[in-house]
């Protein structure tokens, strides 16, 4: 590694993390450090840089500030709408889903029958008021089916 | 072993994705997480841009305000740290191109009436703290002196903990030019500092 090298990768990610105690030294740039007395002045030189900039120039805002943003929040963020591709398939999978448990728990193979449940289980999809747990759940295994 | 950068990222990545999504089904702990985090990254931002007392305090409850209602919009391609800071930005820009606040508002950086840092560690004595206090004053007018290309990027670098990568994509140049604009701004703060 030359000192070139060594300098230009001060910046890098896993170096700041070293600054900060939060990973060990790359292996290279220590060893380089092992060897060049100017390398490892410029290590601690921009690792005490790091300290009092990030220091110095965060402040913090007072507790009022903290309980009028807190206030002005509204409740829930808005929801994005969501694709209408999303939404015709998921009325189409709950559309199938309401013909099979048709078929399997009232025994019914009229057409007239699939027609009503797949009616009731596309309506039930598109209506539905919430998303609740168990629904994402479903939907989510209905996703590899 | 120590984790991978990229892998370190992916996982800093999901956090802030969970955290928005809670955020959106009106989690009151993450909304209170949300400020608590990102807040004071919105506040300094803007008291580094050079705004003061209530402007202020309106332009950053604005930021957190936006990011708040554009979190459904947040996918997760960069740390929410870096995707507040730069919607931060981009505020503080608007703020001074608003043809009734284009004069420099009152109390710059560099003012001592500007009060800085308001939490310090409670470990430390009083003493210790008015040295630090004096310390990060110092530094934080130095900084504000500094030329514009090497105080955006040691701004973005320092302050908002944006990597390399992230702060060359935001101001559009290579990164070896962030790295020289970050390697002459500490040249240049360390000479300020030394002379006073």
């Amino acid at each position: 590694m030359t000192c070139n090298h060594f300098l230009d990768r001060l910046y890098d990610d896993p170096v700041r993390a070293a600054f900060r105690g939060e990973s060990a030294v790359p292996p290279d740039m220590a060893s380089h450090m092992l060897d060049c007395r100017s390398c490892q002045a410029a290590y601690h030189a921009a690792a005490d840089d790091d300290r009092l900039l990030t220091r110095a120039l965060r402040e913090v805002p007072s507790p009022a500030w903290h309980g009028a943003v807190l206030k002005r929040l509204p409740l829930r963020s808005p929801v994005l709408r969501r694709p209408w591709i999303a939404t015709i398939n998921e009325s189409l999978a709950w559309g199938v889903l309401a013909i099979a448990a048709s078929n399997v728990l009232l025994n019914e193979h009229s057409a007239i029958g699939y027609v009503v449940a797949f009616s009731t289980g596309s309506a039930a999809a598109l209506l539905r008021p919430t998303r609740t747990k168990p629904v994402l759940l479903l939907r989510r295994s209905l996703r590899w089916v | 072993m120590p984790t991978k950068p990229d892998e370190t990222g992916a996982q800093a990545n999901a956090e802030d994705v969970d955290l928005a999504q809670r955020c959106q089904r009106g989690e009151e702990d993450a909304q209170r997480s949300f400020v608590h985090r990102f807040g004071a990254l919105a506040y300094s931002v803007c008291r580094r841009s050079g705004l003061g007392g209530a402007d202020c305090d309106d332009v950053s409850q604005q930021i957190m305000l936006d990011a708040f209602r554009a979190l459904p919009a947040y996918r997760g391609r960069s740390r929410l740290s870096t995707w507040v800071y730069s919607l931060a930005l981009r505020r503080v820009a608007d703020h001074f191109r608003a043809p009734q606040r284009r004069e420099v508002p009152l109390g710059s950086p560099g003012d001592d009436s500007v009060p800085v840092s308001q939490v310090r560690s409670e470990a430390l004595a009083p003493d210790e703290q008015a040295i630090k206090c004096d310390e990060d004053r110092r530094v934080a007018r130095a900084v504000a002196r500094l030329p514009e290309p090497e105080r955006g990027v040691v701004l973005a670098y320092y302050l908002g903990e944006l990597s390399v990568l992230e702060i060359a994509r935001i101001f559009k140049i290579p990164e070896g030019t962030v790295k020289t604009r970050l390697h002459r701004g500490r040249r240049l703060l360390r000479n300020e500092l030394g002379e006073s």
